[in-house]
């Protein structure tokens, strides 16, 4: 009975030290992919048509994309694509920042992450355009070792 | 000294949060680019009231909308030509100076939510961030 106790409690310490090992580096890797994301859009100006296969490549192949406020969700890469090589000029005059970003990991190829994405004008922005604010529910998935941006979900704050 | 820093690092990041404000939604109240503190003890022992100018938390408490409440708990919030109604009474606004004649319909607030507008009623509705918000969203009272 001793004997299956203390395998019990080793298995209990085992999981424990595997989390603490595992988890925190996982998060570190969503919290990579979320400012390379970031910085892929900041930097989209330059190279035209190859930025919006860059930042696409942070999201898998079907990933769904819901703004809310009535529009069509976005579903999959390459309508993704699309949608940024249309829209280019106009998200080429903003950058975008994520703040406030919690990552909840739910097992270990998936993770939900709540934050608040910071839209802030270029220098070449109009005059008129604005800071803007959304909050954000991503969830992630590890494709092949690599998390990725699988659903994005506008929440609607004030509503 | 040290003990200085310690209650300054408390007071400024959980009881007096330093913001900048970005916009133009509360003008004339609070102009774009302006600093100011949200108390968030301000709701420890109170409800917010009307009137009262808060800060909303977005995802986090680092970046936050900065709204007045126009409408409390279970009443009832309209718009007719620019101007708020609530529970069917005209609300007088001394802050608002410039109004366009906005129209929204009726809402009926839950018991947790309350009805939040920016002072800015000049711009375009689709442009102004306005609406239902749930209590546990609000942060603090913006003390300037």
């Amino acid at each position: 009975m001793s004997g299956r106790l203390a395998g019990v409690l080793v298995a209990v310490v085992g999981l424990a030290a595997a989390a603490w090992y595992f988890w925190p580096g996982e998060k570190a890797a969503i919290d990579r992919r979320l400012a390379a994301l970031s910085r892929d859009i900041d930097q989209q100006e330059a190279v035209g048509g190859l930025a919006a296969a860059r930042i696409a490549s942070h999201f898998t192949e079907d990933v769904v994309i819901d703004l809310g406020q009535g529009s069509v969700p976005v579903e999959g890469r390459d309508t993704l694509v699309g949608m940024l090589m249309r829209l280019e000029p106009r998200i080429a005059r903003y950058r975008v920042r994520f703040e406030d970003a919690t990552v909840r990991l739910r097992d270990a190829s998936t993770a939900e992450v709540t934050l608040t994405a910071e839209i802030v004008p270029r220098g070449s922005a109009p005059r008129d355009a604005e800071m803007d604010a959304r909050e954000f529910e991503v969830m992630f998935r590890k494709v092949d070792a690599d998390w990725l941006v699988a659903r994005v979900r506008a929440v609607e704050t004030i509503r | 000294m040290l003990v200085l820093a310690g209650l300054s690092v408390v007071t400024f990041k959980w009881v007096l949060i330093p913001i900048r404000t970005e916009g133009v939604s509360m003008l004339p109240t609070y102009r774009s680019d302006t600093f100011n503190l949200v108390n968030r003890l301000s709701y420890v022992r109170a409800s917010p009231r009307r009137g009262d100018v808060v800060a909303i938390r977005l995802a986090g408490p680092n970046v936050v909308y900065v709204k007045r409440i126009v409408g409390l708990p279970g009443e009832r919030v309209a718009i007719v030509g620019g101007q708020v109604h609530v529970n069917g009474e005209v609300m007088l606004e001394p802050y608002v100076k410039h109004r366009r004649p906005w129209d929204v319909g009726e809402v009926t607030l839950a018991p947790d939510e309350y009805f939040v507008m920016g002072d800015n009623r000049g711009m375009s509705p689709g442009e102004h961030d306005f609406g239902r918000v749930d209590g546990w969203r609000i942060l603090g009272r913006v003390m300037f």
